[in-house]
């Protein structure tokens, strides 16, 4: 009798092992958001129940939060603010992040012909950007944009590799990362995940994207571009199950002075920013790593369809997709 | 008699705290439950409390193993027992594995993406009449919203409703208020049915305004949205900080089952204000400016006729907000 017990109490507890076991490992979706960088973030990825999330979570909190350490401008006390008021001429030595970012940076001013730079932080202050903005009430003096031109010339930073330092050539030399570093930072996140062999996630930051694998319905992830308020065409939409796209548009953030609406990205050969009226409304760029397409973006964006083009010619497994605004407004894929 | 009805109390209770515990971890948060739930709880602590009282004398012979050895379990049974009972407890304090993989297939944990709950600076009061909602910034800027539903909708049958912050871009920034009905699925029983229907169908503007900074989207057709990187996309705080951009302040407002000649169910209608920090006023109040029906559920566009709908106008007697600048002035007077 009491033997029959024990088999039937071990039976149950049996039973509900296994089914415990059976429910917490099989693959579900998780959703991870938050803040950073000014911006939020989403991580969707697919995983067994056996997977800490919130070691995952805290993961993401704990990159942001160095990479911010290293490329924030916003943070007196980063790397990239000290780098700032350092003296020209002092080797600086550069850590693992900002190296990684500089150099891409750098790969690509000089591709763009220097209509993008790494180096344009004193045009984005000239023009009332970035951390502490001023607000602007008239363009600024041309002979100011001229000396801040120089100033933004990306060929005043000379990284040395073999020690792994910076240099600025000329005195008030400053860099400003924003382009880049929301890309880098999903491009370590998919690191992250994929170190936790995670095949199907993506990642979104401040509208920068990597995908990988399949969405929840078992398809290529599906990626809307943003688009004008009356946009006449239907809204484009990429399909993906690999790579990254980041998209760069002045529609968000840009100062109006004298009825003009002059966006936060600045061409860094003329320092004007580019303005709205210019029949760009964005360019998305997609690419291997969301760094480059994040920086390619931006250059593409400043140089315009035809030259971005060229530019991509440069760029092994990068594409590019404008959204333009004429009298009807459309998207054009330029690939190669 | 006592114990008896001690006994008695301590089973039902412990089947309603079992039940409702059980309950709450795989449906959506609801407050009647919690409500049981905790309350249980308490009556169940008073009445162990009254069960265990008298009874020092048995546990003290169990420590102190006065009592006939084959009955008791040894000394060293009890460290190991207790001992199981704070490992059991510290996994689940902690959210050490198996725990945190248990609470991961809650409700809550698996529908966390559709859950909606406001910022913690936003503070609520709805009554049968309307609702208050006040939004306090660090910088103490205040932002007060006060609707009242017309007579009909008083009392029973409040309209559902969502109340946001744009930008003048036309970027949501907060979604500073949304009927508790709507915040914890994204499908609910609505209509002449009660049907399980989807918030994109209820409340389409705000549904597709939320999609696009959440990500989320209702039919699952998009997964992501690539675009130039909004600025202060996520607070007001840092726009009332600024004070330099306007905001406009959008409401959309529907009711179940209220069809009309035109429409098997009236849509929701929308409600806004372009708030301005250079304004000399204070108070704002928010205008009708057209209905969510035909193809807002897709595109998230607005239709300015409102012809066609009769009582879907007329759910709110007014919604008025009134926003206070932080102003050296005011500075100066505290």
């Amino acid at each position: 009798m009491k033997g029959r017990r024990w088999i039937g109490s071990s039976l149950t507890i049996g039973v509900f092992i296994t089914v415990g076991i059976w429910k917490v490992s099989e693959p579900r979706w998780s959703h991870l958001t938050g803040e950073t960088m000014g911006t939020n973030y989403q991580v969707h990825f697919k995983h067994t129940g056996l997977l800490g999330i919130r070691k995952i979570e805290v993961d993401i909190v704990a990159l942001f939060a160095s990479v911010n350490m290293e490329l924030s401008t916003w943070d007196e006390r980063s790397w990239i603010s000290d780098f700032n008021r350092a003296p020209a001429g002092a080797a600086m030595a550069v850590p693992h992040h900002a190296w990684t970012v500089l150099e891409c940076g750098l790969r690509v001013a000089d591709e763009s012909g220097g209509a993008f730079s790494p180096a344009s932080f004193p045009l984005l202050k000239l023009w009332g950007f970035g951390p502490n903005p001023a607000k602007n009430e008239w363009v600024p003096d041309p002979v100011d944009v001229e000396k801040c031109v120089r100033l933004s010339d990306h060929r005043n930073l000379v990284m040395e590799r073999a020690t792994r330092t910076i240099t600025k050539r000329m005195e008030g030399v400053q860099i400003d990362c924003s382009a880049l570093a929301k890309g880098y930072a999903v491009d370590k996140i998919a690191e992250l995940l994929e170190r936790r062999r995670l095949v199907d996630f993506s990642i979104e930051v401040g509208g920068e994207v990597r995908v990988s694998g399949s969405n929840p319905h078992r398809e290529d992830w599906s990626i809307r571009l943003k688009t004008p308020v009356d946009y006449a065409s239907p809204v484009p939409v990429i399909k993906l199950n690999e790579h990254s796209i980041a998209t760069s548009g002045g529609s968000q953030d840009f100062l109006t002075i004298g009825g003009i609406d002059y966006s936060h990205i600045i061409d860094a050969r003329t320092g004007y920013p580019i303005t709205k009226k210019d029949s760009v409304f964005s360019v998305s760029v997609v690419s291997e790593t969301c760094m480059l397409a994040d920086a390619l973006a931006t250059a593409c964006f400043v140089l315009g369809p035809e030259l971005s083009e060229q530019l991509i010619m440069r760029f092994p497994d990068s594409e590019i997709v404008c959204v333009v605004q004429e009298n009807a407004s459309k998207s054009i894929a330029l690939s190669k | 008699m006592i114990s008896k009805i001690v006994n008695y109390s301590l089973l039902l209770n412990f089947l309603i705290l079992a039940g409702t515990g059980v309950t709450r971890f795989f449906v959506p948060f609801s407050l009647s439950l919690s409500r049981l739930h905790i309350l249980t709880g308490f009556c169940l602590a008073i009445l162990v409390a009254l069960h265990l009282k008298g009874k020092g004398r048995y546990y003290l012979r169990i420590i102190s193993q006065k009592s006939e050895r084959t009955k008791k379990p040894s000394s060293g049974f009890l460290l190991i027992l207790t001992g199981a009972w704070v490992l059991f407890w510290v996994v689940a304090w902690n959210g050490w594995p198996v725990a945190e993989q248990l609470i991961n297939l809650g409700y809550e944990a698996r529908n966390r993406a559709h859950i909606f709950r406001p910022a913690p600076d936003v503070a609520r009061l709805e009554s049968a009449a309307g609702l208050e909602v006040a939004k306090r910034t660090e910088d103490d800027t205040r932002l007060w919203l006060d609707l009242e539903w017309t007579d009909d909708y008083r009392e029973l049958e409040t309209p559902v409703l969502a109340v946001w912050a744009e930008s003048k871009n036309g970027t949501l920034i907060e979604t500073i208020f949304l009927s508790e009905e709507l915040s914890f699925a994204d499908e609910v029983p609505w209509g002449i049915n009660e049907s399980n229907t989807r918030r994109k169908y209820i409340l389409p503007i705000w549904r597709h305004r939320y999609s696009i900074v959440s990500g989320i989207d209702p039919d699952g057709e998009i997964d992501l949205t690539s675009g130039a990187t909004p600025k202060h996309q996520f607070s007001l705080r840092t726009h009332l900080e600024a004070k330099e951009e306007s905001f406009t302040l959008y409401a959309e407002v529907n009711k179940s089952a209220d069809p009309n000649d035109d429409w098997a169910d009236q849509p929701s209608v929308i409600y806004a204000v372009r708030v301005n920090p250079t304004d000399i006023q204070s108070y704002y109040l928010l205008k009708l400016i057209g209905h969510a029906g035909g193809d807002s559920t897709t595109d998230g566009m607005l239709n300015y006729d409102l012809s066609t709908l009769t009582s879907g106008k007329n759910l709110v007697e007014r919604i008025l907000i009134k926003v206070d600048w932080l102003t050296e002035e005011s500075v100066g007077e505290e």
